[in-house]
């Protein structure tokens, strides 16, 4: 499983955790010093943003993941020639017998997640959802899809 | 069915978000045909005062989506009400559709195993913990057959799928090389065979001994 799809997505949640660490580390540097990061061309404020953004910035890389997977999917392993949205690819376009209509709903709550942190769009707003659970959901979701693929 | 519909086009130049938002507000599933097919007389056998209950709910699902106009948005107060009911109803009706998908497993299951132990493979059944949003959590069993030298899995996936009425697994292990049994529209059983790798291709038939003991043999072939 270490090359596997599902491992794509766990490596970004893992750097995602290491990226936390590092954030409370400089959030730490930045209390004793608000001058460290003058230096190097950031003020503090621009660490602090850093800190706070990184559950968006890590949930939209992991939903890049998951749509480079689905697209790779779709188009190298099923043969397709379409560009189906992700809302067709993620809901009905991919999905099969195989998937519970959870496990779709799931993704579909990530990918509009990520849709309302990119274009700050509220019709897409479905509550909280953290790095985590993207990670969960989405590697559920890619665990239903062909062994041949994965 | 309460999940906002989503509106995409294949061109960037089309703003899809204004006909998003109007069927999202137009709350398609807030409309007498979703209980057009109750019939008290399909829910004799459950006590008295769930029957009641359920016609209750029924009736005021039914009142309140048939004053909602049909080229006009819902208020919110209609919203809010028909919600609430509409939730009461997947909750009284979750448990007896849980009911009938754990029968349904259990005879899929039992006739799985008749066939295994004709060929003289020994089977095992094991408890899994299942989770879906209409249904709760609950417990369903895995048939597990050893067919020497390789150990099978039939495993319930679930109740709700995309395009079936229930649905397991079948795989070999350790590989995960599947391929499926489900329930059609029709209320039959079907398996894919011939799907090699691919659990999404294959050809459909019906669920019968043939059937099983092909899938066994072609996803042996597999690993």
């Amino acid at each position: 499983m270490n090359d596997s799809r599902e491992s794509w997505i766990a490596a970004v949640a893992r750097e995602y955790l290491a990226a936390v660490a590092a954030a409370d580390l400089l959030h730490e540097n930045l209390q004793a010093n608000p001058n460290y990061g003058t230096s190097h061309g950031w003020a503090a404020r621009d660490g602090e943003a850093f800190r706070e953004n990184l559950q968006a910035t890590y949930i939209i890389r992991i939903c890049a993941e998951f749509e480079a997977s689905l697209r790779s999917y779709w188009l190298d392993y099923l043969g397709q020639t379409t560009q189906p949205g992700m809302y067709d690819l993620v809901n009905h376009a991919i999905p099969n017998q195989s998937s519970s209509q959870d496990v779709v709903d799931n993704a579909d709550k990530v990918r509009r997640f990520r849709n309302f942190l990119v274009h700050d769009d509220t019709d897409e707003y479905v509550g909280p959802c953290t790095v985590q659970e993207a990670r969960s959901y989405l590697c559920r979701y890619i665990s239903r899809l062909d062994a041949a693929w994965r | 069915m309460l999940v906002q519909p989503m509106v995409e086009a294949d061109s960037t130049a089309v703003d899809t978000d204004p006909v998003s938002r109007l069927l999202q507000q137009a709350a398609l599933w807030l409309t007498p045909k979703v209980v057009e097919h109750y019939d008290a007389a399909d829910f004799g056998t459950w006590p008295q005062e769930q029957q009641d209950q359920l016609r209750l709910t029924v009736e005021e699902f039914r009142t309140l989506a048939s004053q909602v106009p049909g080229d006009k948005p819902a208020t919110v107060e209609q919203l809010t009400g028909g919600t609430t009911r509409l939730q009461r109803l997947i909750e009284a009706l979750g448990g007896m559709i849980r009911a009938e998908w754990l029968d349904a497993i259990h005879q899929i299951e039992s006739q799985a195993e008749g066939w295994a132990n004709k060929d003289g493979w020994r089977t095992r059944r094991v408890a899994k913990k299942m989770s879906e949003s209409l249904l709760g959590k609950y417990e369903a069993p895995q048939l597990l057959i050893y067919a020497e030298p390789n150990l099978y899995v039939l495993d319930p996936v679930a109740r709700f799928v995309l395009g079936a009425q229930g649905s397991f697994d079948l795989a070999i292990q350790p590989s995960y090389y599947t391929t499926s049994v489900y329930r059609g529209d029709d209320g039959q059983w079907y398996t894919h065979l011939d799907a090699g790798k691919d659990v999404s291709g294959g050809q459909r038939v019906p669920w019968n001994e043939k059937a099983f003991l092909a899938g066994i043999q072609q996803l042996e072939t597999l690993v």
